[in-house]
């Protein structure tokens, strides 16, 4: 400890620094360490929010192509985004909310034998339907387009390119993070309840409907948000599986524009996604706190 | 996310550097968020008494907030590492297709150049890579830290 001076050990440090005359170099490093703390939040919030900034005046630029500054400014950009998008848009909802349903049908039963039940090795089991959570995209994006092709040369079954095949993915990658929610959610509210609810003489299906899904919603509403998001924005996976315009979803669309034909329509349509994003979070935020999903899992 | 990739090929199009500036761009807010917990875990009454005693702010910083956060920083910084080293999205529409990182590559064999064996064998040496840190980082936040500091296992993120 030899950067304390001695009169800081042994006075009431405080109220010494209050007083200019017991200004030392220690307080000076605590100005500049103030000062850099300053800048690195102010550049650090440029840094992060430059880029929408640049999308969104792109997105009312007049010019026919990507310009940066733009000539003049319309917001007729946002009458011309692509009919591909739009439609890709809308199968990536559907897409979502299919995967949602799947994911909450098959991941309460699951929760509830791995919190609940007598499994044998059940931190194996749990271990096991993790392990998606931790592998890369891109090479879930290989194993199954792999897969799908063994299937293919082997039954002449079909799943690339499909939306069905598409479907099988994505509850694969999204379940984990749904089943992580769940189950710390019935570790941590106990059985309690439940049981008080038979003794009470109420029966399987009013204890479920009545107790156990009441309590358990705000994990099903994190977990559900979760999955919502991952399957929405995941591009390695759907490109690799559907890439044509009639079954792609919105982020592999909007790849494929970037990639191709970069217009200021895109930009426009990218500051809609955005909007359409903030508002799902809000909700999410309203509805059991965005604080919560990103803590539970 | 998504949208802001768009918006970076401009000035930094093609290169290493403008796909490095665009990962950090991606992940720097999930590093935030995970810190957040690991910063919460810590007892304000700690700080308090470090400056109650005289300690400058970089002493408390030095001497009672990293001591008792780094484990969990380390276990973030590899987490984000293994989320670096797999990003496919933002690698693929900054680099333009001549930046090769393992997941570029991985696409390019598969589905360009169709050499299926080269592609699994990438793939699963990058699961591998990813495995590992994933190991790094549970045995930094395993046992004994854990139970000390209250630092969880970070959590997983996918957003590149």
């Amino acid at each position: 400890m030899n950067v304390i001076p001695a009169e800081h050990g042994q006075t009431i440090a405080p109220l010494a620094r209050l007083s200019a005359r017991h200004t030392t170099w220690l307080d000076r490093i605590d100005d500049i360490w103030q000062g850099l703390y300053t800048f690195g939040v102010v550049a650090g919030c440029v840094f992060l929010f430059a880029p929408f900034v640049v999308v969104f005046v792109i997105s009312i630029s007049a010019a026919p192509s990507v310009e940066f500054p733009p000539p003049s400014f319309t917001l007729t950009q946002y009458t011309r985004i692509p009919p591909d998008i739009t439609a890709a848009f809308w199968r990536s909802l559907r897409l979502g909310l299919l995967i949602v349903s799947i994911d909450l049908a098959l991941c309460v039963p699951a929760a509830f034998a791995l919190a609940r039940g007598r499994l044998p090795g059940r931190s194996l089991v749990e271990a096991f339907f993790r392990g998606p959570v931790q592998v890369p995209g891109i090479v879930m994006a290989v194993a199954f387009y792999l897969s799908y092709s063994a299937l293919l040369r082997s039954t002449g079954i079909n799943l690339r390119n499909e939306f069905a095949g598409l479907v099988i993915a994505h509850v694969v990658m999204t379940f984990p993070y749904m089943l992580a929610t769940v189950v710390v959610r019935l570790y941590t509210m106990g059985p309690q309840l439940e049981e008080a609810s038979y003794g009470l003489g109420a029966g399987f299906f009013r204890t479920m409907w009545r107790v156990t899904i009441p309590q358990m919603r705000p994990a099903l509403i994190a977990g559900s948000f979760l999955a919502f998001v991952i399957s929405f924005e995941d591009v390695p996976v759907a490109l690799f599986l559907a890439p044509g315009a009639s079954t792609s979803t919105l982020p592999v669309q909007m790849f494929q524009f970037a990639v191709d034909s970069l217009s200021p329509a895109l930009f426009a349509a990218a500051i809609l996604v955005l909007l359409f994003s903030m508002a799902l979070v809000v909700a999410i935020e309203l509805l059991v706190g965005l604080k919560r999903v990103l803590s539970d899992g | 996310m998504r949208l802001n990739i768009i918006s970076e090929p401009l000035p930094l199009l093609d290169n290493y550097t403008g796909v490095g500036i665009g990962v950090v761009h991606a992940l720097l807010p999930i590093y935030v968020i995970s810190l957040v917990p690991i910063c919460q875990a810590v007892n304000r009454n700690l700080l308090d008494a470090s400056a109650g005693l005289g300690a400058t702010r970089w002493q408390t910083f030095w001497h009672v907030i990293f001591p008792l956060t780094w484990t969990g920083v380390l276990a973030s910084m590899l987490l984000m590492f293994a989320n670096a080293i797999g990003a496919f999205t933002t690698p693929a529409l900054l680099g333009g297709g001549r930046v090769l990182l393992l997941p570029i590559l991985i696409r390019e064999r598969v589905l360009l150049v169709l050499n299926w064996p080269v592609g699994a064998t990438l793939a699963a040496l990058l699961t591998l890579l990813t495995f590992l840190i994933v190991a790094l980082i549970a045995a930094a936040t395993s046992g004994k830290w854990r139970k000390e500091r209250g630092i969880a296992f970070p959590k997983g993120a996918r957003a590149t």
